[in-house]
């Protein structure tokens, strides 16, 4: 079991093990990147935000109840770390959409299409705590009981505000002409 | 105005969580209903876009970066520092505490100095009194408590003069008596026990206590410095552990 090997590389890493927080690293720092990029959509930004996220859990390790599930936990701190980047990045530099800076991930085929980047201004739109609720819904396809436990919010909250996010994402592609 | 239900149907379907009933409830709702049925494609519309984003590759140095930043002393086991269990000295009451040896020694250190300063304190109020230069007069006088009684008879004579006193004991027992003398050792101090008569008898002295077990004929001196003059012996002869006298002597 995923979680169980996950407690055991806990504990080994708090008996000073720390190439145990190493695999820790290795198993999640796809999935925490994928959610942080989608979120800020810089490249730089969402590396050091993840790379900030895995410092803080290991730092807090020791507080980390072993009857919780490890990936939420870890979740929670990286969405939050988005979060709280967002919420400052908006307060300092109230820049406009179009002057946002840019993906710099040049492999990638997602800037390049004019639909997905549409979709991105559409997104941007969007409260970040609603545009989270999309990014784990639809990009990264967690069911409605795992993001109530990496926001800590109740189930039909979450649902609520899924189904609010949508309905803004919507007419927010409605007003910019991409929907019918 | 579309019916709230209805929404909540189509976000149902957008997240594949629609019954048999509901499905065919909403493909007959938006039969009918054309602004239901533009606001459905919509969605399905959003939704396949949303299909549509790909996953993006975490930069192959992301893992490297962080190992880089944690901090690996953090949970290492702190073998430098050997612990002190206090149970294993202090017994069960103490059991789980441990504590570093520094710190167990710097208690120790603090812990002797008090006891030493304590100590200090209590013999420089008799060696202040013990360096004073004695000029002058001497009042010397004596008191005497005869002691007539079916077990024992004899007398407790205290000579007393400066803070200097002494106490002749003289007992004459028919049986098995106990002296007890008591006195507080802050303000009284034994200097020295000399007997005055061939005998055998059982003593003991300590702080405050002298008691003597004797079934013959006995002679001692106590010797005695004091600092109040309101300080006091507390005298008791037992038989066979029942008091048969008790008498208080004041300097």
């Amino acid at each position: 079991m995923v979680e169980e090997t996950d407690n055991k590389f806990v504990q080994n890493c708090l008996k000073g093990n720390v190439n145990a927080f190493g695999l820790l690293v290795e198993r999640y720092q796809q999935p925490i990147f994928n959610t942080v990029y989608r979120m800020v959509h810089d490249w730089d930004e969402a590396e050091e935000l993840t790379q900030r996220a895995f410092v803080k859990a290991y730092e807090n390790l020791n507080r980390f109840n072993l009857k919780q599930k490890f990936f939420s936990w870890l979740y929670r701190i990286a969405i939050n770390e988005t979060l709280n980047y967002l919420k400052q990045k908006k307060r300092l530099e109230p820049l406009p959409n179009d002057m946002v800076a840019r993906d710099k991930n040049p492999e990638e085929d997602y800037r390049t299409l004019e639909l997905n980047e549409n979709l991105r201004k559409a997104l941007e739109t969007l409260d970040p705590a609603l545009q989270i609720l999309i990014v784990l819904k639809h990009f990264q396809g967690f069911s409605y009981q795992e993001i109530s436990g990496f926001l800590g919010i109740p189930q039909k909250t979450v649902k609520s505000r899924l189904y609010t996010a949508r309905q803004l994402l919507k007419e927010a592609m409605e007003k910019m002409g991409y929907l019918p | 105005m579309m019916d709230e239900k209805i929404k909540e149907l189509i976000n149902r379907d957008l997240d594949g969580l629609l019954s048999d009933e509901e499905r065919r409830r909403l493909e007959e709702y938006l039969q009918n209903n054309e602004e239901a049925r533009r606001y459905f494609e919509q969605m399905q519309k959003m939704n396949d876009w949303l299909r549509q984003v790909p996953q993006v590759e975490a930069p192959s140095s992301l893992k490297a970066k962080i190992m880089n930043q944690l901090d690996t002393r953090r949970y290492a086991p702190k073998s430098g520092h050997t612990k002190f269990y206090l149970g294993s000295v202090f017994g069960k009451w103490f059991k789980g505490i441990t504590v570093r040896p520094a710190y167990a020694f710097a208690f120790g250190v603090v812990l002797s100095g008090l006891i030493f300063l304590i100590i200090l304190w209590q013999t420089t109020n008799f060696q202040q009194y013990e360096n004073l230069p004695v000029t002058g007069t001497m009042k010397v006088e004596t008191q005497t408590i005869p002691i007539e009684l079916p077990a024992v008879t004899g007398k407790l004579e205290l000579t007393s003069g400066s803070g200097l006193s002494k106490l002749n004991v003289i007992l004459k027992p028919q049986e098995k008596v106990t002296l007890t003398i008591e006195y507080d050792p802050k303000t009284v101090m034994l200097k020295a026990i000399e007997p005055r008569a061939v005998g055998f008898y059982e003593l003991k002295q300590k702080a405050g206590k002298i008691v003597i077990n004797s079934q013959q004929k006995l002679s001692i001196d106590f010797n005695f410095q004091h600092l109040k003059p309101s300080a006091q012996l507390s005298t008791s002869l037992d038989v066979g552990g029942k008091v048969i006298f008790r008498k208080k002597i004041i300097f």
